[in-house]
């Protein structure tokens, strides 16, 4: 009779071969560099205390886009009076959306633009398993509809809740986004639409460097009246537009539990097991199912040998 | 007779205002300030907004407008520090510093000066708008929507 073949062995070959397999391989540990953002990143830096909810930004975001107009035209200040009862998001028809708050120390309520904010490290993007985001280097993500297969992970991935999904349309289903005005103005050193259109300047467009350094000198130079914090310097490890506010961000309909990190440290770990279970897991395991299956054979084979010589002895 | 006296007066008291808003410029020389001011350096959708300089020259001092610009100190104490000497600057129009195309290279390279500190200096639109409607609110009295400015031109395509 051969090597007896127990289940104990055939575990301990299998822990032996996979230990060996994991601490064999050149398995470097993947720290991801510490990426501070492109140094040609532009960004908009959102003034709440200037904005007076007139969505001029809206019309123009609307007209450059080619996408129906917003339903009430702005036209002199209305909104002053009447603020929106209800929070809107970005959706198919709209890129960007100004929503109102009631704050105390204003005469008028706070009015808040909200857009995708270009995230330095965007979930979006490290969700995305088709690679349909890109990070430009002048600071926009952009989407590509040619690739995307409509699984809507960056949906579910983005902090700030902003990709919308079309869902309207059967044929020409995608995601409808802030670009950045990437393609029409960008991309040719020109600010987006909303900017030029703002009437208050509540929007200051630059490179993201020195939108920073422009927001602290608002925020020093005025004691008092606005927070001292910028959102979106180090939100979701950073993002392209950024807002002061004259109240707490909280007041002001902010998400203060977006972590600090960008969002793909929490889930890099993780990521970089998946090639290693891809690549190296089948081969191991069938391997093993082999060399297992094969010594059983051989088992089987010599107990039928032994059978024989029993009865011929008989 | 008493119509005619009540106009006199009526000029007498515009003269008065306009004689009373002047820039003695650093030669020496008094310029007197406009009684009204065509603003029409952007025209876009809307036309040129006409404005009342007397009236304003009432309701505001020079410096609340025109900062450091007409030889008295800023409203602003900490423009003081550097802007105390106290003589007037000849140009005292807005749109000397505030420029007309804020997203213009000259504009966006004064916001990367590291050297400078006025790196947030706001264009042309922003300053009067930032000004004008500030006020307005603040003192719950002027003009603050669009057109009543601003008087919308033939055939123009909504804001």
């Amino acid at each position: 009779m051969g090597a007896k073949f127990s289940r104990r062995t055939l575990l301990k070959g299998v822990l032996a071969t996979a230990a060996s397999a994991i601490s064999m391989q050149p398995f470097k540990k993947t720290v991801a560099h510490d990426f501070q953002g492109y140094q040609s990143n532009r960004g908009v830096l959102v003034d709440l205390s200037r904005c007076i909810g007139c969505r001029s930004c809206e019309a123009a975001c609307s007209r450059e886009h080619g996408l129906a107009p917003p339903d009430e035209p702005p036209e002199n200040f209305q909104l002053l009076e009447q603020p929106m009862q209800e929070l809107r998001r970005p959706d198919q028809n709209a890129f960007t959306v100004v929503n109102s708050y009631e704050s105390a120390p204003s005469d008028h309520p706070l009015f808040k633009k909200i857009q995708c904010n270009h995230c330095l490290e965007p979930a979006c993007l490290t969700a995305c398993f088709v690679n349909a985001y890109t990070k430009t280097p002048e600071g926009a993500v952009i989407y590509d509809a040619d690739v995307c297969v409509g699984c809507r992970t960056c949906m579910v991935a983005c902090p700030f809740s902003i990709p919308a999904f079309r869902y309207d349309s059967a044929f020409e289903a995608r995601i409808m986004k802030c670009n950045f005005c990437f393609d029409s103005r960008l991309s040719k050193h020109k600010p987006p639409a909303c900017v030029e259109a703002c009437p208050m300047e509540a929007l200051t467009f630059g490179y993201s460097n020195e939108l920073l350094r422009v927001a602290r000198k608002r925020i020093r130079d005025a004691p008092g009246k606005y927070q001292n914090a910028i959102y979106g310097e180090f939100e979701a490890g950073g993002t392209s537009w950024l807002y002061i506010s004259p109240v707490p961000f909280e007041q002001a309909g902010f998400d203060l539990q977006v972590p600090r990190q960008p969002i793909l440290h929490y889930v890099k770990d993780f990521l970089a097991v998946v090639p290693m279970v891809l690549t190296i897991w089948p081969g191991l395991f069938a391997g093993l199912y082999l060399l297992a299956r094969s010594r059983k054979i051989t088992d089987d084979s010599s107990n039928i040998e032994d059978m024989s010589d029993e009865t011929i002895e008989r | 007779m008493r119509i005619l006296l009540f106009l006199l007066f009526g000029w007498a008291s515009a003269a008065a205002f306009s004689f009373a808003a002047g820039v003695t410029l650093p030669s020496g020389e008094m310029m007197k300030a406009p009684d009204s001011l065509l603003l029409n350096s952007i025209t876009g959708i809307y036309e040129e907004v006409r404005f009342d300089h007397v009236l304003h020259d009432a309701y505001a001092s020079c410096v609340e407008c025109h900062h450091h610009l007409t030889g008295k100190p800023s409203a602003e104490p900490g423009c003081n520090y550097c802007h105390r000497i106290g003589t007037s600057a000849s140009p005292v129009d807005c749109k000397s510093c505030h420029l007309v195309d804020r997203f213009s290279e000259e504009s966006l390279s004064a916001q990367r000066n590291q050297t400078s500190y006025h790196i947030d200096i706001a264009g042309l639109i922003g300053a009067y708008h930032l000004k004008c409607v500030g006020c307005h609110l603040s003192i719950t009295a002027g003009p603050t929507g669009c057109q009543d400015c601003h008087r919308k031109r033939e055939n123009s395509a909504s804001p």
